[in-house]
């Protein structure tokens, strides 16, 4: 159920003068001049699913979401865990797709556009024991300007250099992980890593952006 | 009647609450009820009574024409296209057909209070209408008993009171006890109900056959003086859809006829609005802090960027890796002293594609006085192989786009082709391939030791390497805003931007200047 509210007069602006219903409108107007407005950042959509994973059948993801200094959460989750889905394999292709949907909805408000929100997701194997065997890394920031953007995260997943941890991975499945994951998320020492692409996720974004304008802001 | 195509469906979920401190009784709704496809334009409906006053309006200056026009054929027209009209008070009862019947039959001691109120109103209906009786619309009041049916079916109560706890968080008295008060209480001021129903049976069927449409719900609060309407009243050219037990399609329109503001009150709730709005901000503003970032100097524009390295792709190596470095020009500051990085080792997958995803960003600002050049980006892709051997695979460079917006880029890249068999070869087994010292060499040949002026690529031969995939974002910020957007609503261009920034900055310094001559005249003056 939709509860709308009126608070104006204006559903019977022909019922009344006109004077008397402009009145209300030109107060608010200057009265918005003068209260201080930070700048807010509305980011609403869904991880869609994942493509091109090659093993497993059922796929999960852990998303979280997160933002520099000066930006400041004011409505929304910012991490959460989608549904295990079993995914189809595509025909003549040794790849899946796999659909979650999960709804995305968070809010900011900020200071300054340094840090703008990323997004990270960790995707995840459930095997048939039970385990939960990763799959991928990905990140992405968000697209500064407004509007629908559909997003492709390309996934990776740290290697096991040793022979002895392939041959484990080889026989009783599993796989490494990043002691931080949220180093994934960063540049910082990527280049100690060794790593083989995965799969991709996709994600679909609305941006809406609001009083960015009035700091000289311009997001395209 | 014309299709009009300002007219649209409107939801019927739409619910619409009002606060009012005007008697209820003023409270007037006007129903239209009309078959779609035939009277398309609601406003065009008349009800009953209105078309018949016409009619004798008509019936005279017809007469008085000499002219004979067949206007009952018109009334008996609308009547058969099942369309009505009317105007419901407040806990106005208006019988149906099936209620003229009941009621209007049996006024015998056994009948109810209300029902014996309901005799007059039957009889008056009977009398009224006789057997032609046409109208679709009527109405149950809060006394009758389908009302405390919907109420029971409904827990009808308006959102404002369901959002009130039940009890107090912190509550000494027994629960129970409470409990029972808040009922005796809620009996004596609940709210009051009305129903306005429609019957689009035919008026042969038996009435238990009948089966009523529920139009609109109207609910007041006397405690809060709230009025609840589900579904709202619709503003003109909306309709709502009901569908007859019969699978009929009927739109009908709810139109509010009193008026349930006065101006006094509308000023009230807009201040109470910009109150609302203003704890919004002082909210966020609170959270957030006041000042928003500004350029580092007050003339520089600010130039921020984000984004990833996707993947690369046609790269003929086992591990990849992409190295960057952001190469700002003459006139571009920035926070940090050097931006650059490199991904991790990524092996190349049996597609070619090796996926990278690091994020990357940089905080520049550009101080406008300079010639604008942009920034660059400078792309070194190295491979490592099974002994751990580097080798440069390709370099490619883009200059970072300067209008904000999303960019999907792709880095061309090359690679130095070794003029002799021998060099390549040693590049092959030995991995021995350094022909720049530094990647921005690329572009600006100084910085190879080159001392020429003008540089020439004549001897050099390259081999077409992969592709890099970039996402970039840009964000930009004007340096003075607060005179950009004076500016840019006043719709004056940058030349009188400049202008304006220049007058005012002699301004300032013919003020500095005669403070100082007053200060020196103050001075000769004391000595």
């Amino acid at each position: 159920m939709k509860i709308v509210f009126y608070f104006g007069g204006y559903r019977n602006a022909d019922s009344f003068p006109i004077f008397l219903n402009l009145f209300p409108v030109c107060f608010m107007q200057i009265f918005y001049c003068h209260s201080v407005q930070m700048a807010e950042l509305h980011l609403i959509g869904q991880l869609v699913g994942a493509i091109d994973f090659s093993s497993g059948s059922c796929l999960f993801c852990k998303w979280s979401v997160s933002a520099g200094g000066s930006w400041r959460l004011l409505g929304g989750a910012e991490s959460g865990q989608t549904q295990t889905a079993a995914g189809t394999m595509v025909t003549g292709s040794e790849s899946g797709q796999w659909f979650w949907s999960h709804p995305i909805d968070v809010h900011y408000a900020t200071k300054g556009v340094q840090g703008w929100p990323k997004l990270m997701c960790q995707v995840f194997h459930l095997d048939l024991h039970g385990r939960c065997v990763l799959e991928g890394y990905g990140v992405t920031h968000f697209p500064a300007s407004p509007g629908l953007h559909q997003v492709t995260i390309p996934c990776w997943k740290p290697c096991s250099g040793s022979l002895k941890d392939q041959l484990v991975k080889t026989f009783l499945g599993g796989s490494v992980v990043l002691r931080n994951p949220q180093m994934a998320a960063g540049p910082e020492d990527r280049y100690k890593l060794k790593t083989s692409g995965s799969g991709s996720v996709l994600v679909e974004i609305n941006v809406i952006s609001r009083h960015f304008n009035k700091f000289g802001v311009h997001l395209g | 009647m014309n299709i009009d195509s300002r007219i649209h469906e409107r939801s019927i979920t739409y619910h619409g609450i009002y606060r009012t401190h005007d008697p209820i009784a003023h409270f007037t709704v006007r129903i239209k009820v009309w078959r779609p496809g035939i009277i398309v334009n609601p406003e065009t409906v008349e009800s009953p009574e209105e078309s018949a006053t016409k009619q004798r309006r008509r019936k005279r200056t017809a007469s008085a024409g000499g002219r004979s026009l067949d206007f009952s054929r018109d009334f008996q027209n609308i009547q058969t296209q099942k369309c009505d009209t009317l105007r419901v008070k407040w806990q106005e009862k208006i019988l149906s057909w099936g209620e003229v019947l009941r009621y209007g039959s049996q006024a015998g001691p056994e009948a109810a209070k209300s029902d014996s109120s309901y005799y007059a109103l039957a009889q008056k209906r009977l009398e009224k209408a006789g057997s032609n009786f046409t109208q679709l619309i009527f109405t149950y009041v809060d006394q009758d008993v389908e009302c405390d049916a919907f109420r029971r079916k409904n827990q009808y109560s308006s959102p404002l009171l369901k959002s009130i706890p039940k009890s107090n968080i912190v509550s000494s008295k027994d629960h129970s006890l409470s409990e029972s008060s808040r009922e005796s209480d809620d009996s004596s001021t609940r709210e009051e109900l009305m129903l306005i129903m429609a019957d689009f049976s035919p008026r042969n069927t038996d009435e238990s056959r009948v089966t009523p449409v529920l139009l609109c719900a109207v609910s007041f609060d006397p405690r809060r003086k709230v009025i609840s309407v589900k579904p709202d009243f619709s503003s003109s050219g909306e309709y709502y859809p009901v569908k007859s037990p019969s699978g009929e399609l009927f739109h009908y329109c709810l139109e509010l006829e009193s008026h349930l503001k006065s101006p006094l009150e509308i000023l009230k709730d807009s201040r109470l609005l910009n109150e609302v709005c203003r704890h919004h901000h002082e909210g966020i503003s609170s959270i957030t802090g006041e000042e928003f970032e500004k350029p580092l100097n007050p003339d520089h524009c600010r130039f921020h960027f984000h984004g990833l390295i996707l993947d690369a792709c046609k790269f003929n190596a086992r591990w990849i890796s992409v190295r960057y470095l952001l190469n700002a020009p003459e006139g571009w500051k920035s926070n940090e002293e050097i931006v650059y990085g490199a991904t991790q080792w990524s092996s190349v997958s049996s597609r070619g594609k090796a996926q990278f995803c690091l994020p990357i960003s940089a905080d520049l600002s550009f101080n406008s006085s300079y010639e604008c050049r942009a920034p660059r980006l400078f792309f070194q892709v190295m491979s490592l192989d099974w002994w751990g051997c580097q080798r440069t695979e390709g370099y490619g460079w883009i200059a970072v786009p300067l209008t904000p917006g999303r960019y999907d880029v792709t880095v061309k890249t090359w690679r130095v082709l070794f003029p002799t068999f021998q060099a390549e070869m040693r590049r092959f087994f030995l991995a021995a391939s350094t022909p720049f010292a530094d990647v921005r060499a690329i572009v600006d040949p100084s910085l190879n030791g080159s001392k020429a002026h003008c540089w020439s690529r004549y001897g050099f031969q390259t081999i077409t390497a992969g592709e890099i995939r970039l996402q970039l974002d840009v964000v930009t910020q004007e340096s003075s805003f607060g005179l950009s957007l004076l500016t840019s609503r006043a719709g004056v261009d940058d030349a009188l931007h400049k202008s304006i920034e220049i007058v005012l900055e002699a301004f300032r310094k013919a003020r500095s200047r005669m403070y100082e001559a007053r200060l020196k005249l103050n001075q000769t003056v004391v000595e």
